[in-house]
């Protein structure tokens, strides 16, 4: 499944598919991820899992909400983390690694700050954040995951209080 | 909400500078996939393959049939075999049937429960495969108290009943603790977070506003 012919327009369309809407997957990684190891490597993943799952995208969604789609399954749930990341993963849970800069030096103070507020929430609520900011509708953030459009609301403005109170409580400069 | 409006604005206008090049992207989806489920799917497999051979391994399972004739547990013996083998024969079936559930362009919620779902088929057919051994394993003791002849002998070998129960059932168990640990260190961190992540998002399903 992973071989790939430059020369096919199929496999040429997904490469500039994937190339445009790349930042996605930055997104995806940066909230799921701390360090720039752990983020690369999870961005090959989200990769080869799109790739796999090409042949079935039918075009009924956005390339972009399928992407979001397929990158937080596998963040959330796909990714196998190296062994040594492995016996820590019960220790980063408790006590959150902070966010590390080493990946991007262009992120602005706001975003570092916000990643570093996120690293403390679930993988849901993760999702939930991620889909808030990206203004995306009731409809898509509760089919992307698998919850009503209703609880999407309900979820989505407990959300809002939570990061509004973030916002109020502690400075970001 | 400015504040929010303020955060989404940026969030939106992040900038990484670390863009992978077409050529990049090329080499990625030539490397080896870590995907986790794939893993426990191959591990799946392996136990089937593993329960599926193991008998044969066995290099006198013939002289143990042969025991078994001696307290008529023969037929028993042969029927737990066959009743085995169309156990592994059916929850292969269910197996495969799950795994080709499982698909990445699913909801979030639909690849928790279908990966679960299909994990749950492997541990059921260990679950009843093991309470089988086990009860197989109390019929034949009982078989051997209910002896006369058989008591006579472990008493010329100076070999208490009830210790031999108890030492029995005691590696029986400690046998489970070492399976139980075997299989909590190879599944048990990944299907806990699963569940985890399952329930959260189930309680989300319950509420309401």
């Amino acid at each position: 499944m992973n071989d790939i012919d430059p020369q096919l327009n199929s496999s040429e369309d997904f490469i500039d598919l994937l190339n445009k809407h790349q930042n996605i997957i930055h997104k995806i990684c940066h909230l799921y991820r701390s360090t720039r190891e752990e983020r690369e490597d999870l961005f090959q993943e989200i990769s080869i899992q799109l790739w796999n799952a090409y042949p079935q995208f039918k075009g009924h969604s956005k390339f972009s909400t399928w992407m979001y789609r397929v990158g937080l399954n596998t963040a959330i749930t796909l990714h196998r983390k190296e062994r040594k990341q492995i016996a820590t993963s019960a220790l980063d849970e408790k006590v959150n690694l902070p966010y590390q800069e080493e990946y991007d030096t262009s992120l602005d103070e706001k975003m570092k700050w916000l990643l570093e507020k996120l690293s403390r929430f679930s993988a849901i609520d993760k999702a939930l954040v991620l889909l808030y900011l990206e203004d995306k509708k009731f409809e898509e953030i509760g089919e992307t995951l698998g919850i009503s459009s209703v609880n999407a609301r309900v979820k989505m403005n407990r959300i809002k209080k939570k990061l509004k109170s973030m916002l109020n409580n502690e400075s970001y400069e | 909400m400015n504040d929010l409006e303020e955060l989404k604005k940026h969030w939106k206008a992040q900038k990484f500078e670390r863009q992978f090049s077409k050529e990049e992207l090329y080499a990625m989806l030539k490397q080896r996939s870590k995907n986790a489920v794939q893993w426990i799917l191959n591990l799946s497999i392996a136990e089937f393959i593993f329960y599926l051979i193991f008998p044969i391994l066995l290099p006198d399972s013939y002289e143990y049939y042969s025991y078994y004739k001696e307290f008529n547990l023969y037929g028993f013996a042969v029927g737990i075999t066959v009743l085995s083998y169309l156990l592994l024969l059916y929850y292969i079936v269910v197996f495969y049937k799950n795994y080709k559930k499982i698909n990445v362009s699913d909801s979030v919620n639909g690849l928790f429960h279908s990966v679960l779902q299909s994990r749950k088929a492997v541990t059921q057919y260990i679950a009843i495969n093991l309470s089988l051994l086990f009860l197989f394993l109390l019929i034949v003791v009982q078989r051997i108290m209910s002896d006369p002849s058989k008591m006579e002998e472990l008493a010329a070998q100076n070999i208490d009943p009830n210790l031999l129960l108890f030492s029995l059932l005691t590696s029986f168990v400690l046998f489970l603790l070492i399976f139980a640990l075997f299989y909590y260190l190879i599944y048990g961190r990944f299907i806990k977070r699963l569940k985890k992540n399952a329930a959260e998002l189930n309680q989300l399903m319950q509420e309401e506003e």
